[in-house]
């Protein structure tokens, strides 16, 4: 994408010596006679006085980089090829999840409820044994390129620790042969995996799987679900 | 797929082809090289746009601008909820390293602005800056060093930075 605007403060004046001189005036590259004539200059000319004006704060922003910065412009690592795949089986996920008429909150409301359990310090529903409310759920974002699973997991502060509700959904039609065994591991904020249990997934429908961990809510780093060999599938990071 | 799966990934399957290089590069700059992270937000991202697409056809503003606006308030949010957490409080002044962090986020953001916006020049428009900017060449020097007229120089020093500005200003960024 490359960019010629024009308008008043284009560049174009033949009538005007001095029309293209602000860019360089600005980067310090006119000649000290030029410069000193170009500053004269501005004293009476609204339109190069204009463009000094228009591109002086382009000219601060260059300089939070450097030149190695600009060599290296085009260095940057590609996108994750399991970009793609984990959208367009989040979206599906999503929208199955709003046809069966479970709300799907963002991930920052689904924070704000988290945030707010670990700053009361309680169970944000004190009716211990009902069934928490599914909206505070977050999707599990895909880590291998393709699975057949998908979930959503809720993570809420406990007294003894924090519970993990994950409410899985299997896509078995297009994965028929593909192993149906999942465990499920909580990673810290130092590193250290704690495996917290497995489950078989029936090959159509959803299956909900609530787990706990001594672990307390702000410890746990990430969730993950794995393959039974320790491959990893889905991740919450948090 | 039914019709509505069928509209879902061809939304998604756009945006990414078009958007997912340019983002992915301004976010894993954001986050200091961290690819997990970077993937958890760029795709939180395009999720968000995918949810709102009609934010995508208003005619202010490009969907590019639109996408880096939402991924650098991401990652600010969670730089402020980290900040949040207890293990992270310090023994310093809160005012001062509040003040300090923010600054530091205005840096870190304007930096990837930059480096993002270059990208989307010329050749021409960055090796003239290289020159007269980040080697402090004179127009004259310049222009004998890329074998051009000092008024080439000139005038491509003044579009490069026009050109600059637009691509900032297209980003979301401010210039």
């Amino acid at each position: 994408m490359n960019v010629y605007p024009t308008g008043p403060l284009d560049p174009s004046d033949p009538a005007d010596p001095f029309a293209t001189d602000a860019g360089a005036y600005l980067l310090g590259a006119l000649s000290a006679d030029e410069e000193r004539a170009f500053a004269a200059h501005l004293a009476e000319c609204d339109a190069c006085a204009a463009r000094v004006a228009e591109l002086r704060p382009t000219v601060g922003l260059l300089a939070n980089v450097t030149e190695a910065d600009l060599a290296g412009l085009d260095d940057v690592p590609g996108t994750d090829a399991a970009l793609l795949p984990s959208l367009l089986q989040r979206a599906a996920f999503e929208r199955r999840r709003r046809r069966t008429g479970i709300a799907a909150l963002g991930s920052l409301a689904a924070a704000a409820v988290i945030a707010l359990a670990v700053v009361l310090g309680t169970q944000p529903w004190s009716h211990s044994s009902a069934r928490q409310p599914t909206a505070d759920a977050r999707p599990m974002i895909a880590v291998a390129a393709s699975s057949p699973l998908s979930a959503d997991a809720a993570l809420t502060a406990r007294r003894w620790g924090t519970e993990i509700s994950l409410d899985c959904h299997y896509h078995a039609s297009a994965y028929p042969e593909t192993t149906t065994a999942y465990q499920l591991e909580v990673v810290d904020r130092a590193g250290v995996h704690h495996p917290l249990g497995s489950w078989t997934v029936r090959p159509s429908g959803d299956t909900r799987f609530t787990s706990g961990t001594s672990l307390p809510l702000d410890q746990i780093g990430a969730v993950r679900i794995e393959l039974p060999d320790g491959t990893p599938v889905l991740q919450l990071s948090r | 797929m039914t019709a509505v799966a069928t509209a879902d990934a061809q939304l998604l399957r756009e945006l990414h082809d078009e958007h997912a290089g340019a983002l992915w590069a301004f976010v894993v700059g954001l986050l200091d090289g961290d690819r997990g992270k970077a993937q958890d937000v760029v795709q939180e991202t395009f999720l968000r746009a995918w949810r709102n697409p009609q934010v995508l056809d208003q005619s202010r503003g490009s969907a590019r601008g639109w996408l880096f606006t939402v991924a650098r308030r991401i990652v600010i949010d969670e730089w402020r909820s980290a900040h949040r957490r207890p293990e992270l409080v310090t023994a310093e002044v809160p005012d001062r390293a509040d003040a300090d962090r923010t600054a530091d986020a205005d840096r870190i953001v304007d930096r990837q602005l930059v480096l993002s916006a270059l990208r989307t020049l010329s050749t021409e428009h960055r090796t003239v800056l290289l020159e007269c900017y980040f080697r402090g060449a004179s127009v004259a020097q310049a222009a004998q060093t890329l074998g051009l007229p000092e008024g080439t120089v000139k005038s491509r020093a003044h579009y490069a930075l026009r050109a600059l500005r637009v691509a900032i200003e297209d980003l979301g960024g401010t210039a």
